[in-house]
């Protein structure tokens, strides 16, 4: 549901009744959920990130 | 190489090791905060923030630039002169402005993640917001000229922290956008899933180490989360968590996407709620944004 690109007071107003009208069933549908695999690729990215850090620390 | 041991409380701690540990921490210049002390000071006079501008060249051409704007300036008059520029704009307003200059200077933009331009235009639309905001709450919520530019303040610095995973943390921060781009998930929460913190924790510390406000910190903290934040903070955190979210649908984003950027079920409603504020004003909010986001480029360019 984007917003309007030209804000005109009519649509806007329709897009304020879509905002507080979004139910939370709605809500619930569109989240969805980290594996663990996401988890670990990004962890495994942080200890690249960390190492370099403390690489250059000890420079 | 799987993580399952590895609890997020553990990662948390080892994120804010590294940055209490870091050598050089970004720092606001000189300048700026001489400006913001001054302003605080009510024996300053306009000459006597001038004098003080005086040193940095850069800044004392762009206050002009900005006093000259769309955003502030006079029609078929152009002004030259920074005391008048200040007097005119008042001293809050110049505030505003030299904060806004040292904080959009300090992280350039490289080949990164997140797309400065678009977060900053993000970031200044929101510290517009809670001024935009603040004229449509009732009496109890209006705040004083001064707490209303910490309220601009704590608006544009919301989403400091991101900047700060993405200088120290780049490859894992490049790989907690990606999930949120590609999963269409909300950004704290999959920092909160992966990190155990969140960019609002790490603006929070960075907010702390410029020893700003606790309006502005307590805004920057809680934006996201404003079921945990004080009694005495509460209107700040509101503030800015309506504003953001309307900033994120007049710009479509916050520099890392615009699927990323325009869900709706992220409405604060507790915050409009809590700010007593009605239903139908939300239309006129949104327009007086629109505008004054439209008439802002001059913030944004500062960034370049």
């Amino acid at each position: 549901m984007p917003m309007p690109e030209k804000i005109d007071p009519r649509e806007l107003a329709e897009f304020v009744e879509r905002v507080m009208a979004t139910s939370r069933e709605d809500r619930e549908q569109t989240r969805e959920f980290l594996t663990r695999g996401d988890i670990d690729a990004v962890l495994n990215r942080l200890e690249a990130d960390i190492e370099r850090i403390e690489r250059k620390k000890r420079k | 190489m799987t993580h399952e041991r590895v609890e997020s409380g553990e990662i948390r701690k080892k994120i804010f090791k590294c940055l209490q540990e870091l050598d050089s921490l970004p720092s606001l210049p000189e300048v700026v905060n001489k400006v913001v002390r001054a302003v605080e000071d009510p024996d300053t006079s306009a000459d006597d923030i001038a004098r003080i501008m005086r040193d940095d060249p850069a800044m004392t051409a762009k206050v002009l630039k900005i006093a000259n704007s769309t955003f502030y300036g006079v029609p078929n008059r152009e002004i030259t002169s920074v005391p008048f520029a200040i007097s005119r704009m008042g001293f809050f307003e110049i505030k505003k402005i030299a904060f806004s200059m040292g904080v959009l200077m300090l992280f350039r933009q490289s080949a990164k993640v997140i797309d400065h331009k678009e977060f900053w235009r993000h970031c200044i639309a929101t510290a517009i917001g809670t001024t935009t905001l603040n004229r449509f709450v009732g009496g109890r919520f209006r705040v004083s000229d001064s707490d209303l530019s910490a309220y601009f303040v704590g608006g544009l610095l919301h989403k400091i922290g991101m900047l700060m995973l993405e200088a120290y943390f780049h490859e894992a921060y490049t790989g907690v956008i990606e999930i949120c781009r590609k999963k269409y998930m909300n950004l704290p929460g999959v920092e909160d899933q992966v990190f155990g913190i969140t960019h609002a924790e790490v603006g929070h510390f960075l907010c702390r180490k410029w020893n700003l406000p606790e309006t502005v910190t307590a805004g920057v903290l809680y934006y996201a989360s404003i079921n945990k934040a004080p009694t005495t903070h509460f209107p700040v955190v509101c503030h800015i968590a309506i504003a953001e979210f309307l900033a994120r649908q007049l710009i479509g984003g916050f520099g890392i996407g615009p699927l990323t950027g325009n869900r709706l079920d992220d409405f604060p409603s507790a915050a409009w709620r809590s700010l007593e504020l009605p239903r139908r004003d939300l239309v006129e909010i949104m327009r007086i944004m629109n505008e004054e986001c439209g008439r802002s480029e001059v913030f944004v360019a500062l960034a370049d």
